[in-house]
């Protein structure tokens, strides 16, 4: 089963992506903070993270560079409400995955997750 | 004593006067001496007195009979035809009329001891010639001068209010130009933050929506769950029009450098053509493209720049119902000088519209336009230092001049 991790300080949309992912066959994990974030990653072995990169105690790409230390084969996606070029740019060259802008469709969100795995 | 007679003809038909004297003499008792002078005599007297004056000078007895000949006034032994003036015992000047009923000025003297009474008589306007002539000459001068100060005044005035009002124009101008690129500056900074704020929101009404569809997908079936289907379905469709709109937001809000690449222009315009062919069609609606010089290249960011044209070709398209042209003509001044104008014979855009074009969410298409297409192509525009100049009335043209800032 794949593991994704959702980072997101909306705490609605943080735990109803779960929900549905799980209902897609997913293991998913989620967290509003990097702390929870930190110590979800430091104590299971996760295929994907999905990371906010307006969160609010971190930006998303440091959240990104820590995890990476943690588990050096997790591999990303970053997604925002807001996003700018330079945002998204920084972000693939830090070895993100793919760039999502929300709202997110369920069918487009898991098609970037298989990717994301299979490359 | 002495006695002058009037002129008078006498026995041999020759105009003359007499002179006698009669004086008493205690020895030869009274002499009397009379003496028949030729009239002409007279005459000469008063040519040389004429000579020296622009004037009618003759004499007259005191009936008013003409003495000697006078120029205007008839041969001698005639009536002069004015009143005899009355008698006085030194000159005097009158201002009278003559029998043509002119103003004339008449001097004249009694003579002492005679019947004769020399008179003067000129006109007004003899007398007045050298006065009015020097008059007309500096009536002339002070028109003349008079003119010359109007016309300086009257072009130096409007020239310089023209140069003010140029400059007003100006100055208004670049006034306005500030003020739109600030408050576009701020649309942007407010679209993106209210672009952002949206997103999350509608996040969540999408998973709450998905999860609603997904439960639905398991539970058992029941009456309404085609209807709860069906509302979802709508509720679906309405957040991929907001969140189309937070998505072009952004865009117009998204400050990035622009490239700069070789394009040419030909090759661009038929690429930019090929994108909007198909709607066009549909609507049977013809684009052409026309340059002078087919071989234009410029240098810009060609994505941005299909973008822009992509923009206004469609706008072309919609503001036509069916059947219509587009027309695009470009055209090569210099360097930093492109000149673009696309064409239509659709509705145009009022001229009270003309202000708002770049507003984000200004749109005249009130069922389907998201009002961001002109203002995106603004904010590239902008990027791109291109002077945008729109000008449409009855039929929609925009002109587009590039210059590189």
């Amino acid at each position: 089963m794949i593991k994704v991790i959702i980072v997101d300080d909306e705490e609605e949309l943080a735990s109803l992506l779960p929900e549905r992912l799980n209902l897609r066959g997913f293991d998913v994990f989620w967290s509003i903070n990097s702390n929870d974030a930190i110590k979800i990653v430091e104590s299971t072995t996760i295929d994907v993270a999905i990371i906010d990169i307006r969160l609010k105690d971190i930006n998303g790409l440091e959240l990104m560079k820590l995890l990476r230390i943690l588990q050096p084969r997790l591999k990303f996606i970053l997604f925002t409400g807001h996003g700018t070029e330079q945002e998204a740019i920084r972000g693939i060259e830090l070895g993100a995955s793919k760039y999502l802008v929300k709202p997110i469709s369920i069918d487009n969100l898991i098609n970037e997750i298989n990717n994301t795995i299979n490359t | 004593m002495v006695e002058v007679s009037d002129v008078f003809m006498g026995f041999r038909r020759v105009p003359h006067f007499s002179i006698a004297v009669l004086k008493n003499s205690e020895t030869q008792g009274d002499v009397l001496i009379r003496a028949s002078i030729n009239s002409e005599i007279l005459d000469e007297l008063i040519k040389t007195i004429e000579a020296t004056f622009p004037a009618n000078v003759f004499l007259v007895n005191h009936d008013g009979i003409l003495q000697t000949d006078a120029k205007q006034f008839g041969k001698k032994l005639k009536s002069m035809g004015i009143d005899v003036p009355p008698p006085s015992n030194r000159t005097e000047i009158i201002r009278t009329k003559n029998m043509e009923n002119k103003e004339i000025w008449l001097a004249y003297s009694y003579i002492d001891a005679t019947p004769f009474i020399l008179i003067e008589i000129t006109t007004a306007e003899t007398l007045m010639a050298n006065w009015i002539a020097n008059r007309n000459q500096l009536l002339i001068l002070l028109i003349f001068s008079l003119t010359v100060i109007i016309f300086v005044v009257v072009w130096g005035s409007s020239r310089f209010v023209k140069i003010l009002k140029e400059n007003d124009r100006a100055i208004a101008q670049i006034m306005h130009e500030i003020e739109y690129t600030s408050k576009m500056a701020s649309i942007g900074r407010l679209a993106a933050g209210v672009a952002h704020e949206i997103n999350n929101p509608l996040s969540i009404i999408s998973e709450n929506t998905g999860l609603i569809q997904d439960l639905l997908v398991s539970a058992v079936e029941f009456p309404e769950k085609e209807r709860i289907n069906k509302a979802i379905h709508s509720i679906f469709k309405s957040i991929d029009r907001c969140s189309k709109i937070t998505h072009q937001l952004l865009g117009f809000a998204k400050k990035m450098e622009p490239k700069s690449e070789p394009i040419n222009l030909s090759e661009f315009f038929a690429e930019v053509v090929e994108f909007v062919n198909k709607y066009a069609f549909l609507k049977n609606i013809q684009i052409t493209t026309w340059t002078p010089d087919p071989g234009i290249i410029i240098s810009s960011d060609k994505s941005l720049l299909q973008q822009v044209f992509v923009n206004i070709l469609n706008n072309a398209i919609e503001s036509i119902d069916v059947n219509g042209k587009v027309e695009v003509v470009y055209n090569y001044y210099a360097e930093d000088l492109i000149e673009v104008k696309v064409t239509d014979n659709g509705k145009g855009i009022p001229e009270k519209e003309l202000p708002h074009i770049f507003e984000p969410f200004y749109t005249t298409k009130k069922e389907y336009g998201t009002g961001l297409g002109l203002s995106i192509t603004y904010g590239i525009i902008q990027k791109l230092g291109v002077k945008f100049l729109s000008k449409a009335k009855k039929t929609s043209a925009l002109l587009l001049l590039f210059i590189y800032q």
